[in-house]
């Protein structure tokens, strides 16, 4: 450790006729210690209080005193430490970083501001790389995370980057307004929510929610007699597997006699996907005879909906459906 | 600002009978960025009539709907298969 000075000795007032006893009158001039004590008053330390940590430390301290707290201490030449910090390498789980501490209040607590000078929207304010790096010195980014500046001077998205193998990319981000938005979904997203991806990427994990999605439909004839249906209209939600659709049809005057299916907007899982109630089926004189439910299937590798009598499972054909309105509600498991 | 309106097919299903499944997205632009975005969906089983279908969908309709095809999906249909 290097020895410190605690003050500064003084010197006892010297004169212009002040003579010192030379000891050595050869070509090197010395003086005794004791003879030059003579004229210096005060102490030299002994020992004095070492900054905190160790002589490789560099610590501002601006009331003079060594040890304890300081607003700037550079540790070991390892850990920064800014606020009012002893040892900042006791802040985090490692010896290398940077500490940042403040007082209780919001104006006084620690903070990192990283910004830019930026006039498009996109353009990154400040990022925060995280990299890995081998014994052969070789630098790998893998994550990062950072700000890019919206639409306007005052609004910004945070996002997140990560590298499965080569250079990082956005996976996650933040949007402006409160929109969670996971990769591929539209980084343009409004309102507060999660905005998956356009086009599903499927997830084998059992605990994953993957995809949502709604819109409207038109549901169609794919009975092979390729009926027009009038009034139709329906819409749709998709969330994970599960699919609820609304369908509202009417069938028109015919006497074919194929089975009555019409088609649903997402694929179903295998045969026998689902079921659903049949709210609305009426052809304008009078209440059917006979009940009906919708069963939803891959049917010949399309996602149909049949209409089965209730009293067994026969489908009734589209001659038995001629004009009627139909106002079906269905749920059932996609195949993705 | 200037508000613009895309509609546009971005998604056509095949599915191994043949039977086309296309999603249409409308979207709406602010100054080229999308603000909103909404999907109507729809199916078409090989030998149905493409009036009124959009080009690139009645296109992919025109590749894989061979006569093998539509005929494999009216034999299907005459098996009356019920669930």
């Amino acid at each position: 450790m290097t020895t410190k000075i605690s003050s500064l000795p003084t010197l006892a007032t010297v004169t212009a006729t002040t003579v010192i006893p030379v000891v050595d009158s050869g070509a090197t001039k010395r003086v005794t210690a004791a003879a030059l004590a003579t004229y210096i008053t005060g102490t030299v330390a002994s020992s004095v209080t070492a900054p905190a940590g160790s002589n490789n430390h560099v610590q501002y301290n601006n009331s003079g005193a060594f040890g304890a707290t300081s607003n700037f201490t550079w540790e070991n030449g390892t850990t920064l430490g800014v606020g009012g910090l002893g040892s900042p390498s006791t802040y985090g789980d490692g010896a290398y970083g940077f500490v940042a501490y403040g007082g209780s209040t919001a104006n006084t607590r620690g903070h990192i501001s990283l910004g830019g000078n930026n006039t498009t929207a996109d353009e990154a304010m400040g990022k925060i790389h995280f990299f890995n790096s081998n014994s052969t010195n070789a630098i790998y980014r893998v994550c990062a995370i950072q700000a890019i500046r919206g639409a306007d001077n005052n609004s910004g998205h945070l996002v997140f980057q990560t590298a499965n193998s080569g250079a990082p990319s956005e996976v996650f981000r933040l949007s402006a307004t409160g929109a969670a938005v996971l990769r591929g979904g539209t980084v343009g997203a409004t309102g507060v929510g999660i905005a998956f991806p356009s086009t599903q990427v499927s997830s084998s994990n059992a605990n994953t929610l993957d995809d949502y999605e709604e819109g409207t439909w038109t549901p169609s004839d794919v009975s092979g007699a390729f009926l027009t249906y009038t009034g139709s209209s329906g819409f749709y939600i998709k969330t994970g597997r599960v699919v609820h659709a609304y369908a509202e049809f009417r069938f028109p005057s015919n006497s074919d006699g194929n089975s009555a299916r019409f088609s649903l907007p997402i694929p179903v899982y295998s045969s026998y996907g689902g079921g659903g109630s049949l709210n609305y089926f009426y052809n304008g004189s009078g209440p059917p005879n006979t009940v009906l439910v919708p069963s939803p299937q891959q049917w010949n590798g399309i996602p149909t909906c049949t209409l089965v009598a209730w009293s067994g499972s026969s489908g009734v054909s589209n001659a038995f459906c001629s004009l009627y309105i139909f106002r079906i509600f269905i749920s059932y498991y996609s195949e993705t | 600002m200037s508000l613009t309106k895309t509609k546009v097919i971005d998604q056509i299903t095949v599915t191994e009978s043949g039977a086309v499944l296309y999603r249409e997205a409308t979207r709406i632009l602010e100054d080229g960025v999308e603000i909103s975005k909404t999907y109507h969906r729809s199916s078409l089983v090989p030998g149905q009539d493409l009036s009124g279908v959009p080009s690139n969908v009645a296109a992919v309709c025109g590749a894989v709907w061979t006569a093998e095809v539509v005929a494999a999906y009216q034999a299907a249909v005459q098996q009356q298969q019920q669930p």
